[in-house]
Parts: structure tokens; sequence; C-alpha cells
């Protein structure tokens, strides 16, 4: 019943779907203006019946109704009820579903915020969400169907997967999901501005309220994802370049250039075929990534199962590629006359090179994730390209990232003088070189973190620099206090201000990475019992084994006293659960954090039981925990960017 | 110069930057992937070359030493053995008859000087998700400079 | 430049990408080909659910279809049935149907088999052993072994009727197969 339900809206949604598709062509061919209405009802159409569909097959897993073969494989009788709800994106079948739900809503929202603006182009921006969505319908529909029922009804089901039973999955790919699907916005008001030909600059001002949302998920889902890797999966690490998490990461470096050039744009009318070329990218990367995840065609730690899937995202890719840039290359001349840069040292060269340095990093990491199938097809020789070429190729790239973020922001447009230069440069990098000095007479004695750890101080000081004297300004001109002037600062001009505190957000990340990859500790040892390891300040007593059954699962846990120069952190206990059915035990590894460092226990092996001896993996992690606070700075400041302007005040940024 | 000149001049070295980095990454983080029987045909070509050795573990083969850490056996593809010197901790499902992949370098003597042990486990049964942690491959911040 | 001269600039700058890709679908980076094929069985000795044992070298002269499975994996169950069928047909002809649960608890093998009304020898893999000596890394895995004792075919993952009548055909007249085979089940993960 369920099923039927779920299975029938996700046909009647994919009619919608197709008529989404053909309304926009029949006005434009008939000049019927009528057949515009037609797509916004199709949309509005896709919207209930695909609530529908998600709506049905969450009820499913709620009610754990067996006679649905996604429920079997994704819940038991015994999961949790929140658990029951996350199965929904726990497997292939009901991700697409999730992502075809969100996609939805996304156009949903678009059709109803602009029902009264952008005339010409909504109906072509509606007939591609139609189209993609289109898409997706037909994979939830005939190659992936979550509501593919089974028979006999089985008692019980096998439940999810133990690892993805952790808050942060609750969290995890919806996020991630929300990112992809919302570039999907800048990429349809893009493809209608080239197929309208209309391409001024209102289109493009709209979409960036759209892609800096998209923008703020991807980046949550990314850092939320590395986080559930340090958290859950017990391996000490928090990214290890997989191809399955580059494929989650690329779409944000195009996007992250996107946001920058459009500035350009916006200001100068600059780098206009540029931009469409991002938004394409960027989208593209969505599909690309969801191909790689599901078509098993290069080996991934996370890899789901292959099957047509595959190959209908990889048939999708192409039509998306040829037809954008096909459709971009056949509108070009609309796109000239674009004025040329007037020095080198100004703001659009910093944004330029920003977009060069983050395409650069693209381009690297997606060959990186696709040499081994370039040098088997080329070569035949089989190979993989490990996690030291990303480090190696990334490292330089990001600081250089680094440096023009402390650049760009405050550099005047069209050409910088000596003394503009001098005003807001001279003292941020008289503090940075300072720091700089101490930190190498103190401890920091390699180059690349030095020199990372320098540039981090340098936009930091740069930031408050510039603020500080904008403060003070105001206070000589309004007489506020520094809390209130910072408050109308920010309101003045939230993308601005917004902007400088997501800079700081990842400062703080690029300072966690910089600080956990280039000085992290690694131990290991078999310890009997009473026995004490030592690490630098960290002494750990291994006190014995401990066994016990929990309800889904075996469970050996060993128990160390931790103490941090005689200070007691208390009893850590690291331990290896057994599922039934799981060929082996999954670690559940412990750790204690702090500004300074992570301290990361993993039980890795022991004897029998009563023997009492264990092996202990042990890393120490410096100023990992800054990573994660550098996330919560970066919610701030998008918040401040994106944060509806008070009526009449402040500046429009709406087209 | 004339201003077309010099974007061309900037773009040249910025794609010479990029060569640089992608050429000297790629020499740092290849990994083939050989059989034992491949190995044994080409041991000369091999030295010094950052592999990946797929097979079976040697029944009988496999020996542990008393510190707990250090594992010596063989991998076989069924047509060549090849011994394997092992530090560390290995995965789980690292067990005698059962496949899996080793990565590291040929040492002296022939003998196959493993960085990390990957052991093979099921492809379309069970969760990958789980083998996050029977793959040491992976990137931990700190444990790259000591790879051989 | 003409628009079209463009579009052919965009194409060939597309196409190869997307060839290199699809290319992917023709190989599968995870695989190590299996030295099992056309090596004698391992020797195994089984515990059955009616209390007897069964050991495979008392079955010498029969073609045995080694089955491993567990009560909770999807493709057992799907093909559970089927193979109880394939069973009742084939099992005058000198063939022997083994059934190896592993992965499991007795409990749910005794649920499962009265489920399924399975009546081929069928026990539980209690060490694990078995399991490792035969190589198994997913489940279901099957193993067809011929008169001599040889396994003459490997395949991973469900396995169809058709396929199990055919293997077994082919083991009769002593033909190896040359590659371990693939289920067509998908997983969903």
């Amino acid at each position: 019943m369920t099923a039927g339900v779920g299975y029938v809206s996700i046909l009647l949604a994919l009619i919608c779907a197709l008529g989404g598709i053909v309304a926009p062509i029949l006005a434009h061919r008939t000049g019927n203006e009528r057949y515009f209405a037609g797509a916004r009802a199709a949309i509005l159409g896709q919207f209930v019946l695909v609530t529908l569909a998600a709506s049905a097959l969450i009820y499913g897993l709620v009610s754990t109704d067996f006679s649905i073969k996604y429920v079997v494989n994704n819940t038991t009788r015994a999961t949790p009820f929140y658990y029951r709800v996350t199965g929904l994106w726990g497997a292939l079948e009901g991700s697409l579903m999730l992502w075809e739900w969100i996609l939805i809503i996304f156009s949903g929202l678009v059709a109803w915020i602009y029902k009264d603006r952008h005339r010409e182009l909504m109906p072509w921006v509606l007939m591609i969400f139609s189209i993609v969505s289109a898409f997706f319908l037909l994979v939830v529909a005939f190659a992936s169907n979550p509501f593919e029922t089974v028979f006999p009804v089985p008692l019980d089901g096998r439940g999810l997967n133990p690892l993805l039973e952790d808050a942060n999955m609750m969290t995890h790919p919806p996020l991630l999901y929300t990112g992809f699907v919302g570039l999907t916005v800048p990429y349809a008001f893009a493809m209608a501005a080239l197929i309208v030909g209309k391409l001024n600059d209102s289109w493009i001002v709209t979409t960036r309220r759209w892609t800096i949302t998209a923008w703020f998920f991807l980046t949550l889902g990314n850092l939320v994802g590395a986080y559930w890797s340090y958290h859950v999966l017990g391996w000490g690490g928090y990214w290890a370049w997989d191809p399955v998490e580059n494929a989650a990461f690329m779409p944000w470096l195009p996007a992250t250039a996107f946001l920058h050039s459009i500035q350009v744009q916006e200001r100068r009318h600059m780098l206009k075929v540029w931009n469409l070329s991002l938004i394409i990218i960027a989208f593209a990367l969505t599909i690309f990534g969801t191909f790689l995840t599901r078509s098993g065609v290069l080996s991934s730690i996370h890899a789901f199962a292959s099957g047509p899937v595959g190959i209908l995202f990889l048939a999708f890719l192409a039509v998306i590629l040829i037809g954008s840039f096909g459709l971009l290359a056949y509108r070009a001349d609309h796109l000239k006359g674009q004025p040329q840069l007037d020095s080198m040292v100004s703001r659009e060269s910093a944004f330029l090179l920003n977009n060069v340095v983050l395409v650069s990093a693209l381009f690297t990491i997606f060959l990186g994730t696709i040499f081994p199938l370039i040098s088997e097809a080329v070569t035949g020789s089989q190979l993989s390209v490990g996690a030291p070429y990303f480090n190696w190729v990334t490292a330089p790239l990001f600081l250089v990232l680094v440096f023009l973020m402390g650049v760009g922001p405050m550099i005047a447009w069209r050409r910088a003088s000596l003394d503009n230069l001098k005003r807001n440069f001279l003292w941020p990098a008289v503090a940075a070189l300072l720091i700089a000095v101490v930190l190498a007479v103190g401890w920091v004695r390699d180059f690349l973190p030095l020199l990372g750890f320098t540039l981090c101080a340098f936009v930091t000081a740069t930031i408050l620099f510039d603020t500080a004297l904008a403060v003070r300004a105001r206070r000589r001109i309004a007489g506020e206090g520094v809390f209130s002037a910072l408050v109308t600062l920010a309101r003045r001009n939230q993308r601005r201000y917004g902007g400088l505190v997501v800079h700081l957000g990842v400062v703080l990340i690029i300072l966690g990475i910089a600080g956990s990859m280039s000085y992290s500790v690694e131990r290991e040892a078999t310890l009997g019992q009473g026995e004490t390891l030592t690490v630098g300040p960290y002494k750990i007593q291994f006190q014995g084994l401990r066994a016990s059954q929990q309800p889904t699962h075996f469970r050996v846990e060993g128990a160390f006293q931790v103490h941090n120069n005689g200070h007691d952190l208390g009893l850590l206990t690291p331990a290896l659960k057994f599922f039934p059915g799981q060929q082996s035990p999954i670690g559940r590894a412990v750790y204690r954090s702090s500004f300074t460092q992570d301290l990361y226990l993993i039980l890795s092996g022991f004897s029998e039981i009563e023997k009492n001896r264990a092996t202990l993996r042990l890393l120490v992690r410096p100023l990992l925990a800054w990573m994660w606070l550098g996330g919560f700075v970066i919610v701030l400041g998008t918040l401040v960017a994106i944060w509806p302007p008070k009526k009449g005040g402040g500046r429009r940024d709406e087209g | 110069m004339s201003r077309a000149k010099r974007f061309i001049i900037g773009g040249l070295v910025i794609l010479a930057a990029l060569v640089y980095l992608i050429y000297g990454g790629m020499q740092e983080a290849i990994v083939y992937f050989v059989t034992p029987a491949e190995l044994k045909a080409n041991d000369a070509g091999s030295k010094g070359k950052f592999l990946r050795l797929g097979g079976m573990v040697v029944k009988g083969s496999l020996q542990r030493d008393p510190d707990g850490l250090t594992y010596r056996f063989e991998l076989t593809d069924g047509s060549a053995a090849i011994p394997i010197y092992f530090r560390g901790v290995p995965p789980d499902l690292f067990t005698e008859g059962k496949g899996a992949v080793v990565e590291g370098k040929i040492g002296d003597k022939g003998v196959f000087v493993a960085s990390a042990i990957m052991a093979k486990h099921s492809e379309e049964y069970s969760p990958h998700e789980q083998g996050k942690e029977s793959s040491p491959r992976s990137f931990i911040p700190g444990k790259e400079k000591t790879k051989p | 430049m003409a628009p079209w001269r463009k579009l052919i600039i965009t194409l060939a700058a597309i196409l190869p990408l997307i060839g290199i890709l699809a290319y992917g679908f023709y190989r599968d980076p995870r695989y190590i080909p299996s030295p099992m094929i056309g090596r004698a069985a391992p020797p195994l000795i089984l515990t059955l659910f009616d209390g007897g044992k069964l050991s495979l070298a008392d079955l010498r002269g029969k073609i045995v279809f080694l089955n491993f499975w567990s009560s909770w994996c999807p493709p057992c169950r799907a093909e559970a049935r089927e193979m109880e069928q394939t069973w009742q047909r084939l099992k005058s002809d000198n063939v022997v149907f083994v059934g190896v649960q592993i992965q499991d608890t007795e409990e749910n093998g005794r649920a499962f088999v009265k489920e399924f009304n399975i009546t081929y020898p069928t026990g539980l893999d209690v060490t694990g052993r078995i399991a490792i000596d035969y190589g198994v890394w997913g489940i279901p895995e099957s193993f067809f072994i011929d008169a001599s004792g040889q396994i003459s075919y490997k395949h991973v993952g469900g396995i169809s009727p058709a396929i199990i009548t055919a293997k077994v055909n082919e083991a009769r007249q002593g033909i190896v197969s040359a590659k371990e085979g693939k289920g067509d089940y998908q997983s969903v993960r």
C-alpha cells in the first residue's frame, strides 16, 4: 500500500516534469503566454507528488513496513525512531529520493520567490529544474526504485550499517545534498539567460544569494563529514582524499571561485564567460560526484553498489556538459566587449588570481582522482594515486589562497596606489612577521607550517586592522561605542563583513589542518595490564580489558588511565565492537580534545580477554579542535552575509 | 612589453608551476598494482617503486614476532609467492588463506617490505564504510613523511 | 570563429573525458584473480543441522555444489527457494548440494532452513575454518567441485538455477571455468 502510493506518485511526478519541459517550448513556439503558467504548475505538481512519495518512504521506514525491500535493508524492529528516519539516506535508492526531494523543494522556492520577477527568464529556469528533476525521477522510477517490494514479507529487517548509526550521520548527507542541489539554482538561471540570450547582469546578482547558501551547505557538509570520519571511523584522520571525498569537495572549489569572480562581474562587467563556465562546472561536478559514488568505476572505501545508475549518471553528465558548453559557445558573441584589467595590483587581479588558484586546485584534484582510469585506459597499468599526491599538490595552492584572502578584501579596485597598499597592509604585515619570528624562535622549525601560520596571522591581522580603522572612524563620526559601531558596520555592508568573518573561519580551519598535518605524533604499542606508555606530556596506563554483550553487538573495551602532565584526564575506553553479520569488528576510538592538541586512542587489537594484553594506537594531533571551531565561525559569517537587510536600509542585493 | 604578452607570460609561469606540482606529486604518490607473478618476473625493474601487491596469504606462512607488531608471511597468486615483512597492526580481516593487498617496496633479498596491509573484504555484500579502519593507506596527517 | 567550430572544440574537450569515465565500466578496480579454481577443493567436515556429519572426502565421484550463505544476507534469501527447487531437480543425478552457513548463529540457521524448506545437507561453520579455507570474502559464494575433487567453478554473489545447472553439467564433463563468475545481485549499499 505504502509502496504503491510512493511509486505512483513518482510516476505522476515524472509526467509533471515532462510537462514542465514541454510547456515553455510550446509557449515559445506558439507565442501563447498561457503555457508559461504550465511550467509553474508542473513544478508545483512535482513538489506535491515528490513530497508525498518521500513521506511514504519515511512512513514505510518508521512503521517498519517490511514488504518494501528498502525498508528491510535499512531497518530492523529494534532500530530506534530517529535511525529509522535516517534510513531514508542510508542507501542508494533512498538517498536519490532525498536528492530529488530537496531539488524540488529548491525549485518550488525559486518559483514562489520570483513569481513576479525575471518574467522573461523564469519559464526557462523552471524548465531546467524540470529537466534535472525528470532525470532523477527517471532514475528513481526505473533504475533504483526505493519502493520495490519483497515477497514473502520477512519477519525482520537487516538493519542500517552500524557505522551510520551516529548523530553526525543524520546531518552529513542531507547537508551535502542540499549543497549539491543548491548549485542547481545558479545553473538553471545561467542556462535560462543563455537560452533567452539576455546576458545582462541582473540574473547573476539574483543567483549570488543562492550560491552562498549552496556554498554554505557544501562547506558544512564536508566539515561534518570530516568530523564524522574523525569521530566515528576511528582511524585518527579526517580526510583521506578518497575519490568519494574528492567528489564531495570538488564542487566547492568552482562555487568558491564563482562567489569571488561574480563580484568582479558586478563591479566591472568582466569575466562573463568565465563565470558562466564556473557555474556549469560546479553543477556538472555534483552530477559527476554522484556518478563516481554510484558507478564503482574507481576503488573507494565508501563505494556504494554499482549498477545501471552509474551509466545513467554518466549519460546525464555528458548531456549537461555538451548542452551547456555548446550553448555557451553558441552565445559567446553576446558576451564580448569586456573591459580589461587596468593594473596587476588591484582587487580584480587578486580575485582573478584567486580564481586561477581555485581552478588549478580543482584540476589537480580531478586529475588525481581519475588518473587510475586514464592510466589503465592508455597504458594498461593499474595504479592508484595516494594521499601524498593530493597533499603535495594542494598545500602550496591553498597557501597562495590564504595569502590572497588577506590581500583581496582590502586592496583597491582598478589600480591600487602605493598609499593604499601602505595603509592597508603595512601594519598587518609587520604583525604577521613578528609572529613568524616568535614562532620560528619558539617551536616551528619547518618551512611549510611556518609559512602557513604566518599567512594565517597575516589574514587575521588585515581583517582586525581594517575593522578597527572602520570602527574608529564611526566612533569619530557618530560617537558610537565599539560594539554598536561594529553592528552598524556589519548592517551597512553585510556582504563584506559576513565575508570577512567567513575568512576568519577558514583561517581557523587552515590552522587546524596545518597543525595536525605537520606535528602529529603516532605511536603503537602492546601493553600488559598495569604497564604505562609515555608520549610527550601524556602518560597512559593500561587498566585491563572488559567484555560485554550489548543489545546489538559484542563489545571489548580497553581501559586506559590518562594523565597529561600529572593532570588526571580520567579513564579512556576505546573499544572494538563485533556485530553479528559483519565480517570485521568496528573500532570505537576515543579522544580528548583541547585547544592545543587532541589525544586520540584506538584499540587495535587484544589477546584473549583473560590474558589482558592490548595493542593501542595513539595519536596526538595538535590544533585540530580549531578546525571544528572554524566551522562555527563560518556559520556565523554566512548568517551575517545573508541576513535579510533592514527595510529601506542597507543595500539591496536582489535584482 | 605589451599587455597581452604579459598575460601570456603570467599564464605560462602558472602553468609551469602547476605541471611541476602535478609531476612531483605523482612521482611521490603513484602506487602501481602488481601480482606476485609479475613482481617475480620483473624483480630488478620494480626496485625502488612503490607497489601494491595483491594475492592470497599462503597458509602456514604467517609468523608473528614476540613483540606482537612484526609479521612475516607470503603472498601468492597461485604461480609465484613473495615473502612479505610488515611492522604494524594489520586490519581485522587479515588472516591466512584470505585475500590481502599490501603496499610497500621490494627490499633486499627479494623481501617485500610492506608499509600497509589492506585486507580484501567482500565487495558487494558488506557495507564498504566499515573498510575505513582497515585501509591504513588513508591519509593520516604526519604519517606520510615516514612512508619509505 | 564560426559557432560550429566552437561546438566542435567543445565536443573535442568533453567527449574524451566522458570516454575515459565510460571506460571505467569495463574494469573492476577491486578485482584480484581467485587462485581457487582448478585446485583441489580443501577438505571439509561439516556438522549438519540434523546432527549428522558430512565429509567432502566421502563425496568423491559426485558433483558437489557448495553454497556459503547466511540468514541475514538478502541475496541468500532471494535465491533460497529456487536453490531448493534446483536441488529437487538434480539430486537423482549424482549431484550433492551442501549449504555452509557462515557468520551467523545456529538458531537463525535452523529458522532459515525451516522457512525455505531446505532439504539438502546444511550446517553451520562454527569456527569459520571452512570459509577461511575456501577464501570466502562475501556472502553468498558458491563452489562447484567435480568428481575428482577439483574446484571447477566459483561464483560470487547470487546465483541462478540456470547457472547452477549449466556449471554442474560442465563439472560432469570435466570442464574447468577460466574465471570466477559474478552474481547479478545488486547490493543496497
